[in-house]
């Protein structure tokens, strides 16, 4: 198969990360239960995970909490923030993970910044959104549609300015570009193990740069005489059983993309994306949505003047080429990019995708008859 | 001879400071809490030789790692609580 859907989840996963997955799996016990080899073993396994997140992402390993997921972590964050009828400013390419709690919530929600690859219009959009009675600014690092990098440093000094808490939302951007808790000053960043972090599906990391309200409540082997959840990191967020195979799976791929560097592996998925939006812009029936490679990563979205893009990706899909179509879970992106009536076909590229592969899905559309 | 538990609020500050401890050679093993010697019930301990108490206890201090209280047994029965 010739995979572009890394933005789902990059696969196949790497050697060492099935391998890892399957030893915890015949010797790792629950995490933080008990006391014996297999016990040790998990508690081992998950501290060398939040060592090496804590590491990469600048943040102590205490602050590390895991996740099953990037929605998993947004609505801790969210739900740890954000009250109904508060305001909340959000950028214009939020993903459903951001807005279907916002909504259920029923906080006051204003967009900001819904001009495709223009940073500083976003910069302005958001100065002039945040006002002294917002509660929250939630912001996606980097669009998981169209692959708009964000200002979030930005953004992020535009919120400590007014203290006003930032969530980011890097579950394109993480293993990708350089994540800082520390330099960002955010209350929360949320992310997903199975993407740019190389890990497998089920894991996750909400990097926590305050106490968050506890989600779920259950047992997490601490204090259990207390009717309520321990309040501290990374307990408060982690009732139940973790998923400690998982997380010696990702604890591999934070190993990856370590060996690689986030440098390198932006500067090999810049190549091969510019290397496909080049090629396919030459094409006069496709609308290609490149903002070049400094404001761009990870993901490129087009549409086709003659073809739907569904119908598109299922002839693709049958050449094994695997894209993604439609709205990919952010209708308010394509309604930020004027694609709302189209959706879009995404192609996506990971730290393993090659310049061959790239060519082979460039002469897949020079090889298509449109009616 | 007495072993030293050193008493921490989770399994991942006991794990933390295990990590640390072992950087500076000094042998711990990760153990549940005697339940009804930790604060709230559970929690997780680092078991410790006696002869290493002291030297573990400075080395956390001066990484800033947290333990709750230390207490020493004989015969992993009894336990008393401890100053270091």
């Amino acid at each position: 198969m010739i995979y572009f859907d890394h933005a789902a989840t990059t696969m196949p996963k790497q050697p060492e990360v099935i391998a890892a997955v399957q030893k915890a799996m015949e010797n790792a016990g629950s995490l933080g239960r008990s006391g014996h080899s297999a016990a040790r073993l998990a508690a081992e396994t998950a501290f060398q995970c939040r060592l090496l997140a804590g590491e990469m992402f600048d943040i102590p390993p205490e602050q590390v909490a895991f996740t099953f997921n990037t929605t998993h972590g947004l609505n801790i964050a969210i739900k740890s923030l954000v009250e109904p009828g508060d305001r909340v400013v959000v950028s214009g390419f939020e993903h459903n993970a951001v807005m279907r709690p916002l909504y259920a919530i029923g906080a006051d929600v204003k967009v900001a910044g819904q001009v495709l690859f223009e940073p500083e219009e976003t910069i302005l959009a958001f100065r002039r959104a945040i006002k002294a009675d917002t509660k929250a600014v939630i912001c996606t690092h980097v669009s998981n549609v169209f692959g708009y990098i964000l200002p979030i440093e930005e953004i992020a000094s535009i919120c400590s300015e007014r203290e006003v808490p930032l969530i980011v939302d890097a579950a394109q951007s993480a293993g990708i570009l350089p994540v800082s808790v520390k330099k960002l000053r955010a209350a929360f960043v949320a992310m997903p193990g199975h993407k740019g972090l190389y890990g497998p599906q089920g894991t996750g990391l909400l990097l926590c740069g305050r106490i968050p309200r506890p989600l779920l409540e259950g047992g997490t082997g601490s204090i259990s005489l207390s009717r309520d959840m321990p309040p501290f990191l990374p307990d408060i967020a982690e009732a139940g059983t973790q998923n400690v195979h998982g997380i010696a799976g990702l604890s591999e791929g934070l190993k990856i993309v370590k060996k690689l560097s986030t440098a390198g592996i932006a500067a090999h998925e810049r190549d091969v994306l510019g290397h496909i939006a080049s090629a396919l812009s030459q094409d006069e029936r496709l609308c290609v949505y490149y903002g070049g490679k400094e404001k761009q990563i990870g993901a490129l979205s087009l549409t086709c003047t003659d073809l739907s893009c569904e119908v598109l990706a299922e002839r693709m899909a049958v050449k094994d080429i695997a894209v993604r179509s439609g709205y990919h879970c952010a209708p308010l992106a394509h309604k930020s990019a004027g694609t709302l009536d189209t959706g879009t076909l995404r192609i996506s590229v990971s730290a393993f995708s090659t310049q061959e592969e790239a060519e082979h899905l460039i002469s897949f559309f020079s090889s298509i008859k449109l009616p | 001879m007495y072993q030293y538990y050193f008493i921490f609020r989770s399994v991942t500050s006991a794990q933390h400071s295990l990590f640390v401890l072992r950087d500076y050679g000094i042998a711990a093993v990760l153990v549940p809490a005697p339940a009804a010697q930790s604060f709230g019930g559970c929690g997780f301990a680092l078991r410790i030789k006696a002869a290493d108490a002291y030297s573990a206890a400075a080395k956390l201090r001066q990484s800033m790692l947290v333990f709750q209280r230390v207490l020493r047994s004989v015969d992993g029965a009894r336990f008393e609580e401890v100053a270091l």
